[in-house]
């Protein structure tokens, strides 16, 4: 689909799969703003759908953001006040990891909260990425818990 | 705190807001952008396939005139 972002023209386009029994992904692509969530699952059962609050989550971005001069900062801080009754009872509570760019007049601001991540590539040839760099090490330390022994998620270094 | 192993993430705890991570740049300096629902660290791009979704969103310029 065509949109238009900070006053320049783009295609975009979602290309989407869902893993069996899960599907919680979630993108929203609008005129000065487009965003991918991830929905996660709560800890205990009893959890709303982690899908259905990824979605709300974009929603509520889209609204903060939308014509504000606030910070990123507190148009995500708005944000996830809107949504605070969404999440769900006290230890059953969904979540969701978010990157997403919205206009800011003539600039394009990109945000990221969680393993969410984006390439910008820019005109002059240069690539800037947004990106948790602790991932890596998080993701080291929980296959070593999880396949400990089993061989069947090489860890690459210890 | 609102994530499991103390990862702040999108939830109901507006602190996070104050974990996230941004990146402005014109936008008529902007060529194109990819966007990743998972970090694509070298563990998960191994399981992805299998054990997880994953969405891209791509967007490219198309008034750039190149």
């Amino acid at each position: 689909m065509d949109l238009i972002l900070g006053g320049c023209d783009f295609t975009v386009s979602a290309l989407r799969w869902a893993a069996p029994a899960k599907g919680h992904d979630r993108h929203l692509l609008q005129d000065g703003f487009v965003a991918v969530a991830d929905g996660a699952t709560a800890l205990v059962p009893g959890g709303r759908d982690p899908g259905e609050f990824a979605a709300d989550a974009l929603r509520s971005l889209w609204v903060a953001g939308a014509n504000s001069s606030a910070s990123g900062t507190q148009v995500w801080r708005q944000a996830i006040e809107s949504v605070r009754g969404l999440a769900g009872p006290d230890g059953a509570t969904v979540s969701c990891s978010v990157v997403a760019v919205r206009e800011r007049g003539t600039l394009l601001e990109f945000g990221r909260l969680g393993d969410c991540s984006v390439l910008v590539t820019l005109m002059n040839g240069e690539v800037l990425r947004l990106y948790d760099t602790r991932l890596a090490t998080l993701d080291r330390r929980a296959a070593r818990s999880v396949f400990k022994g089993d061989g069947w998620c090489a860890t690459g270094d210890s | 705190m609102n994530t499991p192993a103390g990862y702040w993430i999108f939830a109901d705890v507006p602190e996070a807001a104050h974990h996230a991570e941004f990146l402005t740049v014109e936008a008529d300096q902007v060529d194109a952008f990819a966007m990743f629902s998972d970090g694509l660290s070298h563990t998960n791009v191994s399981r992805v396939d299998a054990l997880d979704d994953m969405t891209v969103v791509v967007a490219q310029r198309t008034d750039s005139g190149l």
